[in-house]
């Protein structure tokens, strides 16, 4: 039976509460995060003296609604946060069982690569392909996704590596089984809990780079309300009207605390000897 | 059992000059391996229908990696491995795949060879699945009565490998072997890693099932009780060579190599108080990498001989049908 300890828990609840948040959008937003209004920039929280209740965040610059901004702003973070963990999983698993099954050439020819590539900046290739293609959501994924690979490539080889050992493959293969047949049914389902963890994980750490590219002017075209946008452009009247950036700051802050959280909380359930590492 | 009465026909599993290298570490830069273990090193034998051969052997002396190469899940180096008139040694993946189901293996560890997350009911009918046989559920219905022919009642399909005890999981992966009607099923050590208290009782369901079936077991073991038991011919094998071949019931009480008589000599004799000859063994086992010149066992043997250094006995039948490689034999 899975039994889930407090961090599970915890960390699930806020992730559920985001994932909310960004599937109601719509309908929780008190305006829409584009519409400019001159007339009401710079408005202070709703905690601030000259706060207004209207504007519970305050508004930026433009006078846009920054608390419908961020509300917006997750359905970006999530989204680029899960489809380039799903094309980094997809990449670095198919390889590293590749490599782990196969070995010889075939684990030399991925491995190599994958330490090449993990000695090579993330960002650094980010802006490389942000130059040259633009700065849209599918173009974000790919460079997130493609970067990112290696860590499941390694994790999934190794695995591989001493699951292919086990007396059970071999039994498999008595019985006449093809490679594709024992890697589907008798290493996969080994290999799940460790793929669930890492890819829980690796959702925060997307999603801070996603903030990132998107801080440094490289992820999404500025209107789009991204929480590295908000973060950006917020930047700018830091001391006039800290409250744009501070709020992009704590929804930064509170969403990957409870991606890691939830990640964390499997990895000690699922895996008990990885606990203690970093 | 049928122990000196040779089937009519040609014998079930023929293998010949069958050897197998492992190379052992490489050079920087050449592709030559550095050195070659001769795990086996020239093995012919037979395993005639309905019967029993035991191959026998200390650890290390590549009986496992024989009994894996009969069944071509290693790939042997050179040789022939026939099976009922097919040279599976050479035949390509396809072919063997779809003679897999005729020749099975049961391994020594029963608890490895059950994956911990398939339930034993799906474990048991996955070799037909592989075979591309019968539904799901005509599977599982099979599964069910060859569960009840190994013992096991069929109300424990639904349950998990690590619920079972060790006798309880080597009845599953017999299972397992058998629902693919082979004709051949070599047993790597099975009752080794088992409580001996249940030993015996996988010892005599291996017996059992092959009245009923009439199928041939290699049995491998170092234990030359259990093989003495079970096998109708015996091989012995010392670093990868043959050392005596016959039939089991002559070769055990009557050795006719140095090295069979030093293995028969360790057996626990029923009575043990009863005064008997001295362990004439000694040493460990040669390099299996640097095998010397001469007879392999010459290092160890009490006989030796100026002549067993020099030059290596070849494996000849002696007047009772028998096979042996010593010079004084």
């Amino acid at each position: 039976m899975f039994t889930p300890t407090v961090k599970i828990v915890l960390g699930a609840i806020v992730v559920a509460i985001f994932v909310l948040v960004a599937i109601f959008a719509p309908a929780l937003a008190p305006y829409d995060p584009l519409k400019q209004d001159l007339f009401s920039r710079l408005v202070p929280p709703v905690w601030d003296a000259r706060g207004s209740v209207s504007h519970i965040l305050g508004t930026d610059g433009y006078g846009r609604d920054v608390f419908s901004r961020l509300i917006y702003g997750s359905r970006v973070s999530i989204l680029v946060g899960v489809s380039s963990m799903l094309l980094s999983c997809l990449i670095g698993t198919l390889l590293g069982m590749m490599a782990g099954y196969n070995g010889g050439r075939t684990e030399q020819l991925i491995m190599r690569f994958a330490d090449a590539h993990l000695a090579f900046p993330e960002i650094l290739l980010a802006i490389l392909v942000v130059a040259v293609l633009g700065g849209s959501l599918i173009n974000i994924v790919i460079i997130l996704g493609v970067s990112s690979w290696m860590v499941y490539a390694r994790v999934v080889y190794g695995l591989t590596l001493s699951l292919k050992e086990r007396p059970f493959i071999e039994a498999g293969r008595s019985h006449g089984a093809s490679a594709s047949y024992l890697i589907r049914r008798h290493i996969f389902p080994h290999l799940l809990p460790m793929i669930v963890v890492v890819s829980t994980l690796q959702v925060a750490q997307m999603i801070l780079t996603e903030t990132a590219l998107s801080f440094l002017g490289l992820g999404l075209p500025p209107p789009t309300p991204s929480w590295g946008n908000v973060l950006a452009e917020g930047r700018d009247r830091l001391f006039v009207a800290p409250w744009v950036a501070n709020s992009a700051g704590v929804a930064i802050i509170l969403m990957v605390w409870g991606v890691n959280t939830l990640g964390n909380g499997l990895r000690e359930r699922l895996d008990p000897k990885a606990a203690g590492r970093g | 059992m049928m122990a000196d009465a040779e089937p009519a026909g040609r014998p079930l599993l023929e293998v010949e000059a069958l050897t197998k290298h492992f190379p052992v570490g490489r050079h920087l830069l050449r592709r030559a391996p550095r050195h070659v273990l001769r795990a086996v090193d020239g093995v012919s034998l037979t395993v005639a229908r309905h019967s029993t051969l035991g191959l026998v052997g200390e650890s290390g002396c590549g009986k496992s990696t024989l009994g894996r190469l009969m069944i071509r899940l290693l790939e042997p180096t050179s040789g022939r491995i026939v099976f009922d008139g097919i040279d599976i040694a050479t035949a390509d993946p396809a072919a063997l795949r779809q003679m897999r189901s005729r020749f099975q293996m049961v391994f020594q560890d029963p608890l490895g060879s059950l994956d911990p997350r398939v339930r034993v009911g799906d474990s048991i009918a996955e070799p037909l699945g592989i075979l591309g046989e019968g539904s799901p559920k005509r599977n599982l219905e099979r599964a069910a009565q060859i569960l009840s022919l190994v013992g096991l009642d069929p109300s424990v399909m639904g349950r998990y490998p690590h619920e079972f005890s060790g006798g309880q999981k080597q009845r599953i992966s017999i299972a397992r072997a058998l629902i693919v009607s082979p004709q051949l099923i070599v047993a790597d050590e099975p009752v080794s890693a088992l409580d001996v208290s249940v030993r015996a009782q996988i010892v005599n369901l291996f017996q059992d099932v092959q009245e009923k079936l009439g199928l041939s077991y290699v049995f491998v073991s170092h234990d030359l009780g259990i093989v003495r038991h079970v096998a109708d011919h015996v091989a012995i094998m010392y670093l990868g060579k043959l050392m005596e071949y016959g039939v089991a019931r002559e070769v055990l009480r009557e050795p006719a190599h140095p090295y069979t008589r030093a293995l028969v000599a360790t057996i626990p004799p029923p009575r043990p108080l009863k005064e008997r000859p001295r362990a004439a063994i000694v040493g460990d086992l040669p390099n299996p990498i640097d095998i010397p010149r001469g007879c392999r066992f010459a290092s160890r043997c009490p006989l030796v001989q100026p002549i067993c250094r020099e030059e290596e006995p070849e494996l000849r039948a002696l007047d009772d049908g028998r096979k042996a490689a010593c010079h004084f034999a």
